[in-house]
């Protein structure tokens, strides 16, 4: 395997710029262009940042979940990296759709929380994510961490299309899909849909970005650990009880 | 409290998280690249 670069590559700041860019017109998009919604007004704004990034932290966990698989697979470090990356970067965006939902929730449904069940998965996802960084902390050998740590990933991936389907199949105040992924087609003013799906992009770019600068700090950090693997423990750790 | 937000401050509070948490982390991720150094600089 290749070292990590420490310099930071060209490509790195490009994708930072398009990302920060990217989100500037998803900002003006939701904030200007999209007209207000007939039922909420100007509260429909709140959606394009709550559900873009929804949907980022349902990405994230699927590259986290595949790249455990892969390593589980294959037994590759990288992939563990790309895994506890994309994870990190699942638990910031799934805290950020719990966040955001609840920013929408309390004017429109005049609720911040409620036990149903698309945001209690929704919740159990960013638990168990936060839990994957509990077990990695706990486990000292390279390989069986990165393997509890992929389990811990599939079960959070199977959850996702029950996740996804949550709102229709139980008693919820979450709304229904306005985009319907299992034939139901689109019920969205075209406006609003082109905003969404610009925000989308918006935030799956900053998902990228962030995901790069996260996969640089885990490559390196796996280097060191090889590093100190081979020179073998300080003198002082030899005699700790 | 919250009776008295109007629509538009839902808004920019929903939306003002998104640079907030981007930033957080970004801090966070320079801290660990430092921490990082600093053990490399000691192996």
């Amino acid at each position: 395997m290749n070292p990590a670069p420490a310099h930071r590559p060209t490509w790195l700041n490009a994708l930072a710029g398009v990302a920060v860019l990217s989100a500037l017109v998803g900002a003006w998009a939701g904030l200007r262009l999209s007209p207000p919604d007939v039922n909420q007004g100007e509260l429909i704004r709140v959606m394009y940042a709550h559900v873009s990034v929804a949907w980022v932290s349902f990405l994230a966990v699927a590259v986290a979940a595949f790249a455990g698989i892969a390593f589980l697979w294959r037994g590759t470090r990288r992939f563990d990296a790309l895994s506890v990356a994309a994870a990190e970067t699942a638990l910031l965006f799934g805290a950020l759709t719990i966040v955001g939902g609840m920013t929408y929730s309390k004017p429109t449904l005049n609720t911040f929380w409620t036990w149903d069940a698309k945001l209690t998965l929704t919740a159990l996802m960013v638990t168990l994510l936060a839990g994957v960084f509990i077990v990695r902390g706990l486990i000292d050998e390279p390989q069986r961490r990165g393997r509890v740590s992929a389990v811990i990933l599939i079960v959070v991936l199977a959850s996702l299309p029950l996740n996804y389907l949550a709102a229709e199949w139980f008693r919820t105040l979450h709304p229904a899909k306005s985009i319907d992924l299992t034939g139901g087609g689109v019920t969205m003013d075209p406006t609003m849909l082109t905003v969404l799906l610009v925000n989308v992009v918006a935030a799956a770019l900053t998902f990228a970005w962030l995901l790069a600068e996260r996969m640089r700090i885990s490559l390196r950090e796996h280097d060191l650990e090889v590093r100190r693997t081979r020179e073998g423990p300080p003198a002082g750790d030899a005699v700790r009880v | 409290m919250f009776d008295a937000w109007g629509p538009w401050t839902w808004v920019a509070v929903a939306w003002l998280q998104l640079p907030l948490a981007y930033g957080a982390y970004l801090i966070y991720l320079a801290w660990r690249a430092k921490r990082l150094r600093a053990e490399e600089e000691e192996t």
